[in-house]
């Protein structure tokens, strides 16, 4: 059996116990530094070896040590089965009228941003920020009353060519949650906010010029992240103003997404210096949910129920007309009119955060 | 081991296989049978019913309008039969059920066949009373045109609301005024059938409506709903109900992301499945698991627990989530293969049995006093 090490505790004199375990410790650190300025002084001459140190030593953290979830779409390559299937997927979905440019890729798409009902000053400001990120972005005044459930505001929105309705909610006079739907029939996301530091309280801050910003999305690597991120790259117009330098990166790091709004500037072909413009939030999810907002009317009464007597047949899917001459000379096609929907009486969750699902420390869910 | 044939938006089938006693880390097999993804979401399947009769029968309803019939052949893929397109339903409605049966489906209309059939609420928002149909009499005319795969709106109007049209047999009436005197709301949203005797005529139906409710109809028993059930569905209103194999046994699943296992007999939630996180849009239940597909794209194999025979007894064991399968596509709907499980031979009892016959027997003399 090794013999036991001297233990300071064992000393029952305060003050001498004290200069012991200082004493103790002092030299431990001393060893420490020696060690360490002794391996820089190794790796000053040596790079490979500073290289090969870092290489091993990495740390374990949550990100790294995520558990594998098979929602997430493997680095496995763009040829996998499952990439091949959600690629077909997404060339479907309630988003991909967007990534089809059907239109002048410059033209901002319409957002809709409002608040919930009785806003005060902390959410009007923060909104007007909103409305300087989003190029196609409208404020409007959120009124109160039985006929302006956020389902009929959609409904309106949609039919008058926005294609996003975001509305910020606050309680206790603080901006703390934004709901983001997709017009005209699309999936709605509900996000909780947190940590909103505007531009004026950004020391440095640069001046937001109205130039298309650039997009930076981080880190999304589950079919719900894509599907957050896509909903998310839609607010913005495909086509960035590069000469505006401004890019608004949306990272993703632990299910948590951070909005950063940045001016670049290349000083030298490698060097590139950041100022930060522009308000700065975090977001959480908490849900995702299909279709427009529910609006419940229970006491409406019913109609009578009827029969549709038509047999007729409807005319098939009317042949592809041939539009090759006017593509090339306007590049505005007319909007075709956007069917309106009613809002629908349920919501369905695509996908809730629940605490039952966070099973461990290391499960992420976008 | 059972297994589930699933639906999913982009027209695909693809089969989950549950095998209990595998003992890899996963017991599921996944396989895809029928690939519809370059026909993209016009052709993703709405309902999906089988018919197990001598050979196995698979009916599909589209998007699109199309319906199509499948066979599984000897390396288990499948074989379209027969496709047509009902021609009348317009772009927002959709296909709101579907059931095979052995005389296999009519050309005229659209996919239904000789027995019952589902009613339910439409995307235009009316609110109907449970009904039940002779699909046989409905059929008969067919310029009447009750084609009851779409639903209805349309250019006549009866003039009293409350003859029954051609062909039904029976509608359902609603339940007696609240305390205030005021109508209780219809906002019916799924439906199932139990049937606690063989003959077609009397039939048990358990509708779930929006408000949360369960109503259990009988047919020959008048036509107000002989039980209703209050709160099953917590969020949002009960989405589905499926009925499960043992007797008084239902699944309910709700708008969160809840699936229920409810108790028929007093109509409480007797235990419920945990770490859903969507809503489950389709339940299929066999005779030892329940399938459960639900828009986060997961398709979830759930223990069935055997309720107790006294109603309101402590449940020991509570159902849970065995295995979640995830898709890459949304599944739309999932059923039952039908196949029936061969009885696993029990090779314990055998050997026990070797061991008593090795033995010797025991003489008198052996004892010792």
């Amino acid at each position: 059996m090794a013999p036991a090490r001297f233990q300071p505790s064992s000393i029952k004199n305060k003050i001498k116990r004290e200069e012991v375990t200082r004493k103790l410790k002092k030299s431990k650190n001393q060893a420490k530094l020696q060690k360490r300025l002794d391996q820089a002084k190794v790796e000053a001459n040596d790079p490979a070896a500073k290289k090969k140190r870092i290489s091993e030593n990495v740390p374990r953290t949550l990100d790294n040590t995520r558990e594998a979830d098979p929602a997430m779409l493997s680095a496995a390559g763009p040829s996998s089965a499952q990439h091949v299937e959600f690629s077909n997927d997404i060339a479907s979905d309630p988003f991909a009228d967007y990534f089809n440019f059907t239109q002048d890729p410059t033209i901002p798409p319409k957002v809709l941003i409002t608040t919930s009902a009785k806003a005060s000053k902390g959410t009007y400001e923060f909104c007007d920020e909103l409305v300087g990120v989003f190029p196609g972005a409208e404020f409007i005044r959120r009124k109160k009353g039985k006929g302006f459930e956020m389902g009929r505001i959609a409904g309106w929105a949609a039919g008058r060519g926005y294609k996003h309705l975001l509305v910020v909610n606050e309680d206790m006079k603080k901006p703390n949650a934004i709901t983001l739907v997709y017009l005209p029939n699309g999936p709605m996301a509900y996000f909780k906010l947190t940590s909103i530091e505007l531009t004026k309280q950004i020391y440095g801050h640069a001046r937001a010029t109205p130039h298309n910003p650039e997009l930076v999305l981080n880190n999304f690597s589950t079919t719900l992240g894509h599907n957050v991120g896509r909903m998310f790259q839609t607010l913005f117009p495909p086509l960035p103003e590069f000469q505006g330098r401004q890019v608004v990166a949306l990272h993703n790091q632990r299910d948590f997404l951070f909005f950063r709004r940045h001016r670049y500037a290349f000083r030298s072909p490698e060097k590139v210096a950041l100022q930060e413009i522009g308000p700065r939030f975090t977001l959480k999810l908490r849900w995702v949910k299909r279709g427009l907002p529910a609006v419940q009317n229970f006491g409406a009464s019913p109609d009578a129920l009827e029969i549709s007597v038509g047999t007729e047949e409807l005319p098939g899917p009317p042949e592809e007309t041939p539009m090759p001459e006017q593509d090339e000379e306007s590049e505005m096609r007319p909007l075709e009119p956007v069917p309106v929907s009613n809002p629908p009486k349920d919501n369905e969750y695509i996908w809730r955060w629940k605490p039952e699902l966070e099973t461990t420390r290391k499960t992420f869910f976008l | 081991m059972p297994r589930f044939l699933v639906g999913d938006e982009l027209g695909n089938i693809k089969s989950v296989g549950y095998n209990p006693a595998s003992q890899e880390e996963s017991k599921t097999t996944f396989k895809i049978l029928h690939d519809g993804t370059v026909t993209g979401r016009t052709k993703g399947i709405q309902k999906l019913a089988l018919n197990a009769g001598e050979k196995t029968l698979l009916s599909a309803a589209h998007a699109n309008g199309a319906v199509s019939i499948f066979s599984s052949n000897e390396d288990d893929q499948l074989e379209l039969l027969q496709e047509w397109k009902e021609t009348r339903i317009k772009s927002d409605q959709s296909f709101i059920g579907l059931a095979a049966s052995g005389s296999g489906v009519s050309h005229n209309l659209a996919a239904l066949p000789s027995r019952l059939c589902d009613w339910r609420l439409s995307h235009d928002k009316q609110t109907v009373e449970v009904s039940l149909w002779d699909t046989e009499r409905a059929f008969s005319r067919p310029s009447e045109s009750s084609a009851k795969g779409a639903p209805v709106n349309g250019s006549k109007k009866r003039k009293q609301s409350d003859t029954l049209f051609p062909g039904e047999v029976w509608r359902a009436k609603n339940v007696p005024n609240d305390f205030l005197g005021l109508r209780q709301p219809v906002h019916n949203t799924c439906l199932t059938y139990l049937s606690p005797s063989t003959s077609t005529s009397q039939q048990h139906l358990l509708a779930g409506t929006r408000l949360g409710d369960m109503r259990r109809y009988d047919t020959r028993a008048g036509r107000r709903p002989v039980a209703v059930f209050k709160g099953v569905g917590k969020v949002g209103g009960v989405k589905t109900v499926e009925k499960g194999f043992s007797e008084h046994e239902a699944f309910i699943s709700d708008n969160g992301s809840n699936v229920y296992a409810v108790d028929l007999r007093n109509g409480s939630i007797s235990y419920g499945y945990k770490g859903l996180s969507g809503t489950a849009i389709s339940l299929a239940a066999s005779p030892t698991y329940l399938a459960s597909a639900s828009i986060d794209r997961y398709i979830r194999i759930h223990s069935v627990v055997q309720l107790p025979d006294k109603v309101g007894q402590h449940l020991d064991k509570k159902g849970t989530v065995l295995e979640r399968v995830f898709m890459t596509t949304i599944p739309t709907a999932v059923v039952w293969d039908q196949e029936q499980d061969i009885a696993p031979v029990n090779e314990d009892e055998q050997g026990g049995e070797d061991v008593w016959e090795g033995m010797k027997n025991a003489e008198e003399g052996d004892e010792k006093a």
